[in-house]
């Protein structure tokens, strides 16, 4: 992490503990409050560690200027991904107070789901899998040799197990709804949250660096849009009421309006990188940085919170300050296998 | 019959009467990107160069101003997809209103893909043409390939071309320059 986080390191992890107890007494009284809030804090936050690792995957691959200018802050980030497994550990614990299908095998579709795949039990074997691979892929040491080949396979395990993290983590939420593109919405949010994070920490040497970031940037955001689109077209189009729920769900009582922000900044952050003065610019691809992590953590709210009806603002804002200072505090520190930048740096 | 002397020939592009400027020859890319650099110091503002491939920063070290190509494209973009949209809302709502499933007649959602097309279809198509126009092509011919060695320009070397109508040049001094730069072959240039 860049010289600016390292001095506000101790700043943040005492915040961070601090929201992490205030969290724990409201749990007491409002143990259902505390877990949806914790659930949405984990969404938001775990997109920018496994983003981290697969953008490094993505560079061992193609190489670039992009990456050698990200990977200190990626390698970073990408390092504390096994630190998500506590606050999932107590979502698995709350489960039944989180998922509707934990709490009542009726909640779904058909009763054979809830019977075969989607209850706790499988749940939690499936999480066992997705989290053995994502620590191999973010945070295991590698050989040097056939580092290609481990990129590789890194990121097709990584399309495989997004696809049942998306589903299982987030998309089941609400049971009797489905989106084929919601996984794929899912990897590219987290691939674009890593990139805008990175672009935000890292102070990047020269124009053409700084051109190359903004660019991915651009190209991941507009990815977002598409798909986010794409599945909103679909649904549209289909007019049947147990998909189109989903969004009527999200027009009402002031969700539209989150949503519009979402889009507004997205939209915000599209216009200034659509110059490339601006994209050569550190300072203004910084700004859209700052927007696109600001569309993704709105959109992010608008997609899960509607489904989480006992999810209560104090848990919410809460959880999301606990899990990001206690996060960001904490990277940098956990690399493994120690790297010597990580030592050097103040 | 009294015989007359041969009229001056001139071909298309010819500066009659200006004095000519010169075009130089250098080996690598980083030589031309050093020589552009020293050139614009020391005061020369019309320069242009030759190069085999995109050479980077080489637009900025020439002092050419910016392209307007992006500009034309954001424009032709915009008026594309609006084109798009209108045509939509136009057919689904006044030329030919279908009640679909009972939507809206102008439901915009269907209307993006098309309006996004148009855009990129106009945008494209205005990229296309207006590199076209300003790069004065399409063209046949350009006097500047009668300069001795100058093919090599698509293949191993590097020109550069003061214009003989810029403040600084001075043919001798001029030159003389360009050999301190590290020209090779120096030759005059059509016009």
């Amino acid at each position: 992490m860049t010289a600016v986080l390292a001095r506000r390191r101790a700043a943040l992890l005492v915040a961070g503990t601090i929201a992490t107890v205030a969290l724990a007494l409201g749990a007491i009284f409002d143990t259902a409050g505390a877990a949806n809030g914790l659930l949405f804090a984990f969404l938001v936050w775990l997109a920018i560690p496994i983003g981290s690792a697969v953008l490094m995957e993505i560079h061992t691959l193609t190489g670039g200027a992009w990456g050698r200018a990200l990977r200190p802050v990626l390698a970073d980030c990408a390092a504390t991904v096994p630190v998500f497994i506590v606050p999932f550990v107590f979502i698995i614990l709350g489960a039944r107070t989180v998922y509707p299908w934990a709490a009542d095998a009726s909640a779904t579709k058909w009763r054979d789901v809830s019977a075969g795949y989607l209850n706790v039990q499988g749940f939690a074997l499936r999480a066992l899998v997705i989290w053995a691979v994502w620590c191999l892929i973010a945070a295991a040491p590698r050989p040097r040799r056939a580092e290609r080949l481990w990129a590789g396979i890194g990121l097709a395990l990584y399309g495989i197990t997004i696809s049942i993290a998306a589903v299982d983590w987030s998309m089941s939420l609400s049971p009797k709804w489905a989106s084929t593109s919601y996984a794929a919405i899912t990897a590219i949010g987290q691939i674009t949250a890593a990139l805008a994070f990175a672009a935000l920490l890292q102070t990047l040497a020269s124009r053409a660096e700084t051109e190359d970031v903004a660019g991915l940037i651009l190209a991941c955001l507009l990815g977002y849009a598409y798909l986010s689109f794409m599945q909103y077209l679909v649904i549209w189009s289909g007019n049947l009421p147990d998909r189109a729920n989903w969004y009527v769900a999200r027009v009402h009582h002031g969700w539209a309006l989150i949503e519009g922000l979402a889009i507004l900044a997205g939209a915000a952050a599209f216009l200034i990188l659509l110059r490339r003065k601006a994209r050569q610019s550190g300072r203004a691809t910084a700004a859209a940085a700052v927007l696109v992590l600001a569309a993704l953590l709105l959109d992010r709210l608008w997609q899960t919170v509607p489904s989480l009806p006992e999810a209560r603002p104090w848990a919410v804002i809460l959880a999301t300050v606990a899990l990001g200072c206690l996060w960001i505090g904490l990277a940098g520190r956990v690399a493994w296998p120690p790297r010597q930048e990580a030592l050097g740096r103040v | 019959m009294p015989s007359l002397p041969d009229p001056p020939r001139y071909e298309r592009g010819d500066d009659v009467g200006g004095p000519r400027g010169l075009i130089a020859e250098f080996r690598g890319a980083d030589a031309l990107l050093a020589a552009s650099h020293r050139m614009r110091a020391a005061g020369y503002g019309r320069l242009e160069a030759y190069t085999p491939f995109a050479v980077e920063g080489l637009a900025e070290a020439l002092g050419l101003r910016p392209t307007r190509l992006r500009p034309a494209m954001f424009l032709a973009g915009v008026v594309g997809a609006l084109a798009g949209l209108s045509m939509q809302v136009w057919s689904a709502v006044l030329d030919y209103p279908i009640d679909s499933g009972g939507r809206p007649l102008a439901s915009w959602a269907a209307f993006v893909p098309v309006t996004f097309e148009m855009a990129v279809l106009f945008a494209a198509g205005a990229g296309f043409i207006v590199f076209l126009v300003g790069a004065g092509l399409p063209r046949p011919h350009h006097p500047i390939f009668a300069v001795p060695g100058f093919e090599r320009a698509t293949d191993d070397r590097f020109f550069l071309e003061i214009a003989g109508t810029d403040p600084k040049f001075d043919p001798s001094e001029t030159r003389r320059l360009l050999v301190a730069l590290g020209a090779g072959a120096i030759e005059e240039a059509p016009g």
